[in-house]
């Protein structure tokens, strides 16, 4: 019984970050409508800035955070104006926009192994690790604030799109971007905005998986492809369905690898997928066109 | 007097494919304007290229008796509106959300709110469905947000692209006399490109004929060298 609280503890971490990383990605996705493979790296620009701050400026945890989160949406902001919106003003197809994203990720992680290292980096300090045991539970600081930031951003998210003046634009250019053009809207202002706020969160992300586990210049990638995951079984494009599609995904193989072993844990992650794929295309919360 | 929107030798090419060869064409204050032709005649061209969202070759563009150079953000809030083709609401924004788009550039909300109760005024059928999302309304519905959300910015000209499209001839009747209702009320000028001739031409005060770009007749509707024109076309 132990086993099983613990086992679905570690779920509700490793499933906020699936969440969270999904999410963002969703926020991005349901605007352009386009699988930007990119957007893990935002991650992993956050994890490295912060990183930086830390160990070659000494600079204080409350300091580094905002850095690295604002520069990881300064970096999303940028891409999007310089790279993406030209491939959108000349109409280029989502697939053409995929493998311009693959591009950029290719970019950056090399440009990340060039100035960091290629190898594994851990962030963890003393103060993060220290952790509490809840009962029969043991969970770290980090992972604490890995669970509530993920709800911050659910609420956060959700508040944006449907309370908010600027959701409301998001919403009608995620409908029909042409007509939200035809009346007026200055759609690459507010995409660029939305690119901002999905690579900020995804900075934020990234920093707290460094602090959780380490930094690699590939973590962007992993982490994003779990993100997709928890993306498509959740319906691609939902926040809520991102939110549940994560912790599903970090239930399903947490409990894979309790049972059968942890080399089969991104194996068991795919067949959640595939089954998905072949009997729910549309996830939990799609409503099928998505 | 001063036409409200100009089109003088206007020419607009595709990838080297001329889509609009020298089209010449004037639509006054409170005048309603038909554009017919047939399949790639230039009639959507002529809408676009007026709303700036197709640049043109050569010729000019007049709005409001100045020569510019479209932008649509710039457009809009200089009184000309631009309704695209077919069911064109943002079907996962709520009816009230659709309307309200429309004046993104408008932070007074009592202002917003006035336009609102002008709008529901023209389309009390709306006031209903204020909040269903709009993708789930019927077609002839769907097309009233649309007119109703061009309203939103109190435009002088408003051009509207194949609003009959999709839509049971019964419905096509009642969007061109709200159209008619909306001229008269509100002094709103149209300039509307559509295939469905016989509602149309009851409502327009000129129509113009286009064929592979170019105008090949244009007059009133009684307009017998018109008339003949459009029969040719059309084999009516």
């Amino acid at each position: 019984m132990d086993l099983f609280f613990q086992v679905f503890v570690n779920s509700l971490v490793i499933g906020s970050l699936y969440g969270a990383i999904a999410m963002s990605f969703a926020l991005a996705y349901r605007t352009t409508r386009f699988f930007n493979l990119a957007h893990g790296s935002m991650a992993a620009i956050g994890g490295y800035t912060f990183f930086w701050m830390r160990d070659s400026l000494g600079a204080d945890f409350i300091i580094s955070l905002p850095v690295g989160i604002l520069v990881a949406g300064v970096a999303g902001f940028l891409i999007d104006r310089f790279i993406y919106a030209p491939q959108r003003q000349r109409k280029a197809s989502s697939t053409v926009l995929l493998v311009v994203s693959l591009g950029v990720v290719t970019v950056i992680e090399a440009v990340l192994s060039m100035v960091f290292g290629p190898q594994f980096r851990p962030l963890v300090t003393a103060e993060h690790i220290s952790s509490f045991q809840i009962g029969p539970v043991f969970i770290t600081q980090v992972q604490v604030w890995i669970i509530a930031v993920n709800l911050l951003i659910f609420v956060g998210l959700i508040a944006l799109l449907y309370k908010s003046k600027f959701g409301r634009m998001i919403r009608a250019i995620a409908d029909d971007c042409d007509v939200a053009r035809t009346l007026g809207i200055r759609t690459d202002y507010y995409i660029g905005i939305v690119f901002f706020i999905a690579a900020a969160l995804a900075g934020f992300v990234g920093i707290l998986n460094g602090l959780d586990t380490g930094l690699q210049p590939t973590m962007g990638f992993y982490l994003l492809l779990k993100g997709i995951v928890a993306s498509i079984i959740g319906g691609v494009g939902s926040i809520p369905g991102a939110l549940l599609g994560g912790f599903l995904l970090a239930v399903v193989e947490n409990a894979g690898v309790f049972t059968i072993g942890s080399e089969w844990r991104d194996a068991i992650a795919f067949v959640l997928l595939l089954v998905f794929l072949a009997f729910r295309p549309q996830g939990i919360l799609g409503k099928g066109k998505e | 007097m001063q036409p409200l929107l100009q089109l003088s030798n206007v020419y607009v090419e595709y990838n080297r494919f001329r889509a609009l060869c020298g089209i010449d064409l004037a639509c006054g204050e409170k005048q309603i304007i038909a554009l017919l032709g047939p399949n790639g005649a230039g009639k959507s061209t002529i809408l676009k290229a007026a709303f700036g969202l197709l640049p043109i070759s050569q010729g000019t563009v007049q709005w409001q008796g100045e020569t510019v150079k479209p932008a649509p953000p710039d457009m809009v809030q200089s009184g000309l509106s631009f309704t695209p083709q077919g069911k064109s609401v943002f079907p996962t924004l709520s009816v009230k959300e659709n309307l309200e788009t429309a004046v993104h550039f408008i932070r007074d909300r009592k202002d917003i709110q006035n336009r609102l109760d002008e709008v529901v005024s023209l389309f009390p059928a709306l006031e209903g469905k204020w909040n269903a999302e709009a993708g789930t309304l019927s077609g002839g519905q769907q097309q009233m947000v649309v007119l109703a959300r061009g309203l939103m910015t109190r435009p002088r000209l408003l051009l509207l692209d194949e609003p009959s499209l999709g839509l049971a001839p019964k419905l096509v009747k009642e969007v061109f006399l709200k159209v008619k209702e909306i001229n008269q009320r509100l002094g709103t000028a149209f300039v509307i490109v559509e295939h469905n001739l016989k509602s149309l031409l009851d409502i327009v005060d000129h129509a113009y004929v286009l064929r592979q770009g170019k105008v090949v007749s244009s007059g009133p509707p009684s307009d017998a060298a018109l008339r003949e024109t459009i029969q040719n076309i059309f084999k009516l």
